[in-house]
């Protein structure tokens, strides 16, 4: 994919734009933004990277046929697409169960993450939230990770980075803040994911 | 009442530990609906972002076929891409060559097949007319023959002709040849076929010959094969090969078939019948041109 440097919110609304209006070049932009995001969902939820290929292949497909759709007010062109994915992976949990004799049972299991492999509604949502962290500023996430995953609290971290008290804190508040606000828009169980564009042929 | 500071539920949420909390924090959080549903919600974010901590890698790459087949669904010029991919991961895709002038469309590199690259991989057994010949995609039920009879006779009656004169010309071996798209066409349903397949074909010049580089799509599951043929317009059809899994396939074309006279391809729906003539079932079908 190429290289994502932080989009700015403008580089978003000109996609946008170009998108709806229908601008045969934006898709394979898209494509190399989006697409291997997308292509995640796929490889954490199904068998086989054929069969995420044919995701990827499809909700891309049908982003395009369905850009009409595409309400920017409902959430950023990432969620709206993963949740286009979402649909096409469930679609296709549900043809396995069909014609392999998945129980039912495991596959509402899968679908609803009860189990310990994560459905696609709590994929799309870390996605969603992986998204955001790779737009935070380099100092601010890293603090946010060393919190995350490092487990250190906010003196430890002040401590390992050099970083004010103040600052630290300031960094874990408005950094959580801002990927509960992006899943709060982009995940699974609203926004503008949750409606529309997608089923499997 | 006065809530608890923002940055003290952002701690909370982390699960920093209780040790010398302030007992007021704690009072208050246990009395103040709001504040709890907020440290409720931030740790749902919290919970979620451990989460993420397998997917810290950059986001691994669809293979570029997968552009391909979305160019072909949905008619998209061959060229709407905004730079031009790195090398791609794929191992039987060695990293580009020589050459940067692309006068081919990049549909090539979504096939994965770069004609003019010389390869020792024996493959199958072919036809003498095309010694050195990478054959990749080929999925050849077994004891199948690729083509009708009267074109076998025929490449086998020129074969020594034809060699002879390749061998004093060898246009495979100029490993600078830059392939050049000679003719393409998109390919449409036939009546009465499935709505909604759709696919492109492209006839590629290349160092070692000429190949023609399909690519399908919503063809529909079935027990058996699609095979690729092109066709007189009348009554003759020759076999070019098998479409693989991936509804692709780049198939060398023989050095004496003529595309001018055999300028219709079709794909035909085959079962693994024994019969190796056209099923009479095609499914999608397009005029060659240039």
């Amino acid at each position: 994919m190429t290289d994502r440097a932080r989009p700015s919110p403008d580089d978003e609304r000109v996609l946008v734009e170009r998108f709806r209006r229908g601008d045969e070049t934006v898709l394979r932009e898209l494509y190399d933004r989006y697409g291997g995001l997308v292509h995640r969902l796929g490889l954490s939820c199904l068998s086989s990277h054929h069969e995420a290929e044919d995701v990827t292949q499809a909700t891309f497909v049908a982003a395009w046929r369905g850009r009409a759709t595409y309400d920017p007010e409902r959430g950023t062109l990432a969620g709206w697409l993963l949740g286009i994915a979402r649909r096409q992976v469930v679609d296709r949990l549900r043809v396995m169960r069909r014609e392999h004799g998945i129980t039912a049972a495991a596959v509402r299991q899968a679908e609803a993450g009860h189990s310990e492999e994560a459905g696609p509604e709590r994929v799309v949502d870390r996605l969603v939230v992986l998204d955001e962290l790779r737009q935070l500023s380099d100092e601010q996430r890293r603090v946010v990770e060393l919190a995350f995953f490092d487990d250190l609290t906010h003196v430890q971290i002040a401590g390992v980075t050099g970083l004010p008290l103040g600052t630290v804190k300031s960094h874990l508040r408005r950094g959580l803040a801002r990927l509960r606000n992006r899943w709060e828009v982009d995940g699974a169980a609203h926004g503008s994911g949750s409606a529309g564009v997608g089923r499997a042929r | 009442m006065q809530h608890t500071d923002p940055d003290q539920l952002a701690l909370v949420a982390l699960g920093e530990s209780s040790d010398g909390d302030d007992p007021e924090v704690v009072t208050h959080l246990r009395q103040c609906a709001l504040c709890q549903a907020e440290v409720e919600a931030l740790r749902f974010t919290v919970d979620l972002a451990r989460e993420t901590v397998g997917l810290r890698t950059e986001d691994p790459r669809p293979p570029e076929a997968v552009w391909a087949r979305i160019a072909a669904e949905l008619d998209l010029p061959a060229e709407s891409r905004s730079d031009p991919p790195p090398d791609d991961a794929r191992p039987s895709d060695p990293a580009h060559g020589a050459s940067d002038e692309r006068t081919a469309p990049d549909f090539l590199n979504a096939v994965g097949r770069r004609p003019g690259e010389a390869t020792a991989d024996g493959g199958n057994p072919e036809p003498a007319a095309r010694p050195g010949r990478r054959l990749e995609r080929r999925v050849v039920p077994a004891g199948r023959r690729r083509w009708t009879r009267s074109v076998t006779a025929l490449v086998a009656a020129v074969a020594v002709g034809v060699v002879g004169t390749l061998v004093a010309v060898r246009p495979w071996q100029n490993g600078t040849t830059t392939p050049t798209v000679t003719s393409s066409a998109r390919l449409r349903p036939v009546t009465g076929g499935p709505g909604g397949a759709s696919g492109r074909v492209v006839v590629v010049q290349g160092g070692s010959g000429p190949e023609l580089d399909v690519t399908a799509a919503g063809l529909p599951l079935q027990q058996g094969y699609y095979e690729v043929w092109v066709f007189d317009g009348e009554q003759s059809m020759v076999s070019v090969g098998v479409l693989g899994g991936n509804s692709a396939a780049s198939l060398p074309l023989p050095l004496t078939l003529d595309l001018r006279r055999y300028n219709v391809v079709d794909i035909s729906q085959e079962r693994y019948d024994g019969d190796q003539t056209h099923s009479q079932v095609s499914v999608l079908r397009g005029t060659l041109t240039d």
